[in-house]
C-alpha cells in the first residue's frame, strides 16, 4: 500500500525523510499472527550466575508478576580441537508472565526472550516491551555484543481444502510433480533468506499443521529472523537491529501470500 | 545420569520398555540423538536442538552453523507439534481449537500433556479408544485437560489402571499450572 508521508530513512540512521510513495505495512482484521518473539543470547564468555533470573525478575515485575519454572532439556554441541564435544543439559527456565498471561519473558543462562501471543500486541508496542528488557538485561549484566539475536513470527491460518490449490493463496509453496503419489498428509518446506551480506538470516517454515475446521487445511507460516554470524552486533545496534527484522519480516510475508489469502485475513484499509 | 539428560525416570524408552534411569550415559546420549533425528525429520520445528543435527549431513543445510544458538522455541510451535505427535499415536483430538487455547494459556503443562498422552496409549491404546478434550465444570468455574479412556464395554479393573498411570505423575503435575488426568466417562467410543 502506498502513500505519501514520513518514513525513516533505510540506511538506518533514524532520519526522517518525505516521501510520496511509503511502504506502508499491512494490517489485518483477522491477524493470523499466533505469537511473536524475540531472543537474546550473550556470548558464553559474559558474565552469568545464577541470581540474574532474580535480578531481572525485579525489573520486570510491575508488568510481568507471575513466576513459573518450564524445564529445558538443551543438547549442545561445539568444536573442542579436531573434535565435537556433545553436551546434555538440563535447566529450568524462569518464566515471567504478564498479568492477562499473553505476554512472557523467559530467562535461562545466557538467554532472554519476550514471547507474545495472540492477539498480536502491534510492533510499536511489542518493540517497546523489547527495549525495556533489553535495557534491564544491560543493567543486570555487562553486555558488550550478542551472540544471537532472533526475532521470530508464527502466523497460523487455515485455507479451504477441497477445490483449492496451495499456489492460489500462496507465492510460496512447494510443488508435486504428477507423477508423486497424491496422499500427502502432510509437508514442512524451509527456505532461507541471506541479508546483509550473510550476517543475517531469515528462516521461512511453511508447515502443515491439524486444522481446526473440517474440510480445511491447517498452515503455519514462521519467520525467523536471527543473526548468522555472532558477536557482530554490538549491544548498542540492537533495538536498531530489530527495526530492520521487522521491517524485512513484513516484507517476506506480503510476498509468500497472495490477495486471496488477504481477503481471508480481511485487509484494513 | 538421568539427571544429567534431564529426562524423569517414568519415562520409558519405548522401544525397549527400558526406563531411562536405567539407562547409562552414552546409551541415552545414543536415544536423545535418534529421538532428534525423527524429530527433526519430521519437524525441523526443533531448532533448538539443532545443533547437535548438525553432524547429519541429510538435513545439513536445515540447521546453522556449528556453534550458533538457536533459537528458543515459540510455545505456538512446541503445542502444534505435539497435537500433530499424539495424533499420530493414535490420540483423537475432536477439538484442536481448545487444546490449544488453554496449553497457550498453560505452558509449561504442555510436555507432560504429551508424556501422559504417551503413556495412556502404551496402558490403554490396543484396547480402549483415547481421545483429549478440554473439561469444563460449571459448577467450579475451572477447566482442565482430561485423556479419555473409552471402550466398548467396561473392565471392573479399568479405573485402578487410570490411578496407576495417574500417581506416576503426580510429582510433575504439582510443578505445573495446567492440570490434566487420564480418566473415562463411561461412554462408548466416539
Amino acid at each position: 500500500m502506498n502513500s505519501i508521508g514520513w518514513r525513516i530513512s533505510p540506511s538506518n540512521d533514524r532520519k526522517l525523510l518525505y516521501s510520496k510513495e511509503v511502504d506502508m505495512a499491512r494490517k489485518y482484521e483477522k491477524s493470523p499472527i499466533v505469537e511473536v518473539a524475540c531472543e537474546f543470547r550473550t556470548p558464553s564468555t559474559a558474565a552469568w550466575d545464577p541470581t540474574v533470573p532474580g535480578l531481572l525478575y525485579e525489573k520486570f515485575r510491575d508488568d510481568f508478576p507471575t513466576k513459573e519454572q518450564k524445564p529445558v532439556h538443551e543438547i549442545l554441541v561445539t568444536p573442542s580441537g579436531k573434535e565435537l564435544k556433545q553436551e546434555i543439559r538440563s535447566e529450568e527456565r524462569a518464566l515471567f508472565f504478564s498479568e492477562d498471561k499473553k505476554s512472557f519473558i523467559q530467562v535461562g543462562p545466557r538467554l532472554v526472550v519476550v514471547n507474545a501471543l495472540k492477539p498480536y500486541p502491534e510492533w510499536p508496542s511489542f518493540s517497546a516491551t523489547i527495549d525495556k528488557v533489553y535495557n534491564a538485561l544491560a543493567q543486570v549484566i555487562e553486555v558488550q555484543s550478542l551472540s544471537r539475536i532472533g526475532l521470530r513470527y508464527v502466523n497460523r491460518f487455515e485455507i479451504p481444502k477441497e477445490n483449492s490449490d496451495l499456489k492460489d493463496y500462496l507465492a510460496l509453496y512447494p510443488s508435486f510433480g504428477k507423477s508423486l503419489p497424491e496422499s500427502l498428509p502432510g509437508f514442512h518446506l524451509v527456505c532461507s533468506w541471506a541479508y546483509e551480506d550473510g550476517r543475517d538470516v531469515c528462516r521461512t517454515n511453511l508447515v502443515e499443521v491439524v486444522p481446526d475446521t473440517v474440510g480445511h487445511r491447517g498452515l503455519i507460516l514462521d519467520f525467523d529472523y536471527f543473526l548468522a554470524k555472532p558477536e557482530t552486533v554490538q549491544n548498542k545496534e540492537a533495538m536498531k537491529w530489530l527495526e530492520k527484522a521487522h521491517e524485512r519480516i513484513e516484507d517476506l510475508f506480503e510476498g509468500c501470500i497472495t490477495d486471496r489469502l488477504r481477503s481471508i485475513f480481511k485487509e484494513v484499509k | 545420569m538421568t539427571e544429567a539428560a534431564g529426562a524423569p525416570a517414568h519415562i520409558v524408552d519405548r522401544r525397549e520398555s527400558k526406563p531411562l534411569g536405567a539407562l547409562d550415559s552414552t546409551e541415552v546420549s545414543s536415544w536423545l540423538k535418534e529421538i532428534l533425528c525423527r524429530q527433526l525429520t519430521a519437524d525441523p520445528f526443533y531448532f533448538s536442538w539443532a545443533d547437535i543435527v548438525s553432524e547429519l549431513s541429510t538435513i545439513a543445510e536445515f540447521v546453522p552453523p556449528l556453534g550458533m544458538s538457536c533459537s528458543a522455541q515459540p510455545v505456538s510451535l512446541e503445542v502444534e507439534a505435539v497435537i500433530r505427535r499424539i495424533r499420530e499415536a493414535g490420540v483423537l483430538t475432536p477439538s484442536p481449537i481448545e487444546i490449544r487455547k488453554y496449553l497457550s494459556e498453560n505452558i509449561n503443562t504442555t510436555k507432560l500433556v504429551e508424556t501422559l498422552c504417551f503413556a495412556a496409549i502404551e496402558r490403554f491404546g490396543a484396547r480402549a479408544q483415547v481421545s483429549l478434550e478440554l473439561f469444563q465444570s460449571r459448577e467450579y468455574d475451572d477447566e482442565y485437560l482430561t485423556i479419555n479412556i473409552r471402550q466398548e464395554r467396561y473392565e471392573p479393573e479399568l479405573m485402578r489402571e487410570i490411578e496407576e498411570v495417574n500417581s506416576v505423575f503426580d510429582d510433575e503435575l504439582s510443578s505445573v499450572s495446567g492440570w490434566v488426568q487420564i480418566t473415562t466417562d463411561f461412554h462408548p467410543p466416539r
